[in-house]
């Protein structure tokens, strides 16, 4: 009938330090028989007796817990718990963005006239999902290994300085939410695999031609390269948007070099002679029943032009906003 | 319901911040943890020993309490006592609940 005392007060030793686990039973074992004599009036107590005591102490392992003043400890607390959410939030997400580019870019480079497209997608597909996985558990637990450490530790995050460290407070409209990034993230992505992947994708309708891609597949395929640099570069700034959430000098001085590499590349692509579909070119202006007008053939003539001058457009206005709120912050 | 719930709640937080002022106090005198609880059950302060008993070693770990076993009666006993550096700390605890008290009592007079 003492088994199960003896089991009760080994559950509860074998989770305590070697060195008090025995003297822990032992005490553990007087108060039971304390609180055993005072129910049964010091008389041999019946297995419900023993029971009874035993529900009475609560479980072994919050017994246990207590005992080792582990009871409201967590792997990771409190402040630490704080910084470890928000350093996940931004590793996971970046990580499942460069891994889809960075398959995206595997699978373009064997791509080939002769290869089954639609299994090359679904094993780039498959790939994607068994790199997800495991690549995101390990970023979780590097992340939480470490944090671990820091809370193991206690090592502190603040100096006695922390109060003029702290960052100014960006009021509510010069936050940056970390949808936009996130969403202006999977957007590049996105757009850069259809453009590598189906460069045909963007093109009109045209009675008696069919579809008529805009670009020239052959000269998209052959600046892949390019392509990729000028995600990567949208990517940077999109990651640094969303560590800052505010715009702040450190992003500025990632957006502008960000910035002007875009720009060049773009330049790059877009000023290819063989960039456009010359059929598309030839044909487009009488989808807009436009022919007539030279005014607007020269628009359409030019067309990479003008969205040369439409990136650049977005680009002087990122950068621009990017310095003046920084500027306008450090004045303060 | 829900209010006695928050009432229990919150007499179980000024509970556990006043047992260590029990404890001491009456930890003058050696006791065994099963007796130490009906001594303060008996003026009216319940602990359950699952409460009690961890707190006596986390005590006796700060050096506030020294413990010693004794097996000369029927059953081997674990007795704590309060040591030096636990009656300092009773006294300074002393005069910051005594300060409280009349604090509060003001307080909640208003």
């Amino acid at each position: 009938m003492n088994d199960w005392v003896e089991r009760y007060t080994y559950a509860v030793a074998r989770h305590l330090p070697l060195k008090t686990r025995s003297d822990v039973a032992k005490e553990l074992d007087g108060l039971i028989s304390d609180m055993l004599a005072e129910r049964t009036d010091s008389e041999e107590p019946s297995e419900k007796d023993i029971l009874a005591v035993l529900t009475e102490l609560g479980a072994p392992d919050e017994l246990a817990a207590k005992y080792s003043g582990d009871e409201n400890r967590g792997l990771i607390s409190g402040p630490y718990f704080l910084l470890y959410k928000r350093i996940l939030k931004i590793v996971l997400p970046i990580i499942a963005a460069s891994l889809a580019f960075a398959i995206l870019v595997g699978t373009l480079i064997q791509w080939d006239k002769s290869l089954n497209t639609p299994s090359l997608l679904f094993s780039a597909f498959a790939k994607l999902l068994a790199e997800l996985i495991s690549c995101e558990f390990m970023a979780f637990g590097i992340v939480t290994l470490v944090f671990t450490v820091l809370e193991h530790l206690k090592i502190a995050f603040n100096t006695n300085d922390f109060i003029t460290g702290l960052p100014s407070a960006p009021k509510e409209r010069e936050r940056i939410k970390p949808i936009e990034p996130i969403s202006g993230m999977i957007f590049r992505v996105v757009i850069a695999a259809l453009f590598l992947v189906f460069p045909d994708f963007a093109g009109v309708w045209i009675d008696g031609l069919g579809w008529v891609p805009a670009f020239n597949s052959s000269t998209l395929q052959d600046l892949w390269l390019l392509i990729i640099l000028w995600t990567t570069f949208t990517i940077l700034v999109d990651s640094f948007r969303l560590l800052e959430g505010q715009y702040t000098r450190t992003l500025a001085i990632v957006t502008l070099p960000c910035d002007f590499g875009i720009a060049i590349t773009a330049s790059i692509i877009l000023l290819n002679k063989s960039l456009m579909n010359p059929v598309f070119i030839a044909n487009i202006g009488d989808v807009f029943k436009v022919s007539g007008d030279p005014d607007n053939l020269v628009f359409f003539n030019n067309l990479h032009l003008v969205i040369l001058g439409f990136v650049f457009f977005s680009l002087f206005l990122e950068s621009t906003i990017a310095v003046s709120k920084a500027l306008k912050k450090g004045l303060k | 319901m829900e209010k006695e719930e928050l009432v229990s709640g919150f007499l179980l937080e000024l509970r556990r911040g006043t047992i260590i002022l029990c404890v001491l106090s009456k930890l003058k005198e050696p006791k065994y943890g099963y007796s130490l609880i009906a001594d303060l059950s008996g003026t009216g302060i319940a602990i359950e020993a699952n409460t009690l008993y961890p707190l006596l070693r986390r005590l006796e770990g700060q050096g506030l309490l020294d413990s010693s076993w004794n097996t000369e009666g029927a059953k081997p006993r674990k007795y704590y006592t309060t040591t030096a550096l636990g009656k300092d700390v009773l006294s300074e605890l002393k005069k910051h609940w005594q300060n409280t008290v009349q604090s509060l009592n003001t307080m909640l007079e208003d």
